[in-house]
């Protein structure tokens, strides 16, 4: 049997995992070098994807890619019509937090499968309770 | 440190010295940080070759995502 997915993963996470610039690095280095069972949005691997084209070009976004196909135990959670009315019924509930679909997704599928624990650096990614690292 | 000579394409060499002036880092810094990325360090898995390849210099780098991709609210 799969092991249960601890912990919902953000692009804030992702980005202080790969820029060595960010003050959170050394802390993302540590906990990605040992994962555990990590679930992930459709939309923040393509915000991750994003961030790569616009700060950088297409080969740093396809080493993205790579890294993101390299992470092991990463389940992606994909993002259909049904995702969207859930993430947009987050949208309206937090309507003075600017989220952005991906982060509110991110709060759907935590509430969803009751998982308490996210890698961010992102406050707003606790605002249905679950515990951030940072 | 062991000292030693390697033979690049003119054009190779070129973009490492951009890349390496961008970055405020001699040509040999860069070198080093591109071999350290590509040799999979002992004991780690493969993704961890990832870990900290680029560099904004921007120690908030992660809590700015939304106005690199979303740009900023006028």
């Amino acid at each position: 049997m799969a092991k249960k997915t601890e912990c919902y993963v953000d692009t804030s996470a992702l980005i202080a995992f790969l820029d060595r610039s960010d003050s959170f690095h050394p802390l993302f280095r540590r906990l990605f070098s040992e994962p555990p069972p990590l679930i992930v949005s459709a939309l923040v691997i393509v915000e991750g994807h994003g961030w790569f084209l616009r700060r950088y070009d297409q080969r740093r976004a396809v080493q993205f890619l790579a890294f993101i196909d390299a992470l092991p135990g990463l389940t992606i959670r994909s993002f259909d019509a049904a995702e969207l009315a859930k993430a947009a019924l987050v949208v309206k509930k937090f309507a003075d937090q600017r989220l952005t679909l991906a982060d509110a997704h991110g709060l759907a599928v935590m509430r969803e499968l009751r998982i308490a624990c996210c890698w961010s650096t992102d406050r707003r990614l606790g605002l249905e309770g679950a515990g951030l690292v940072v | 440190m062991i000292r030693t000579q390697i033979s690049l394409e003119e054009r190779d060499y070129s973009l490492v010295k951009m890349e390496a002036k961008s970055l405020g880092i001699p040509v040999a810094e860069f070198v080093r940080r591109a071999l350290q990325q590509a040799l999979r360090p002992h004991g780690e898995g493969q993704w961890m070759r990832f870990a900290g390849f680029v560099e904004t210099g921007n120690p908030r780098s992660s809590r700015s995502i939304d106005e690199i991709v979303y740009g900023q609210k006028d």
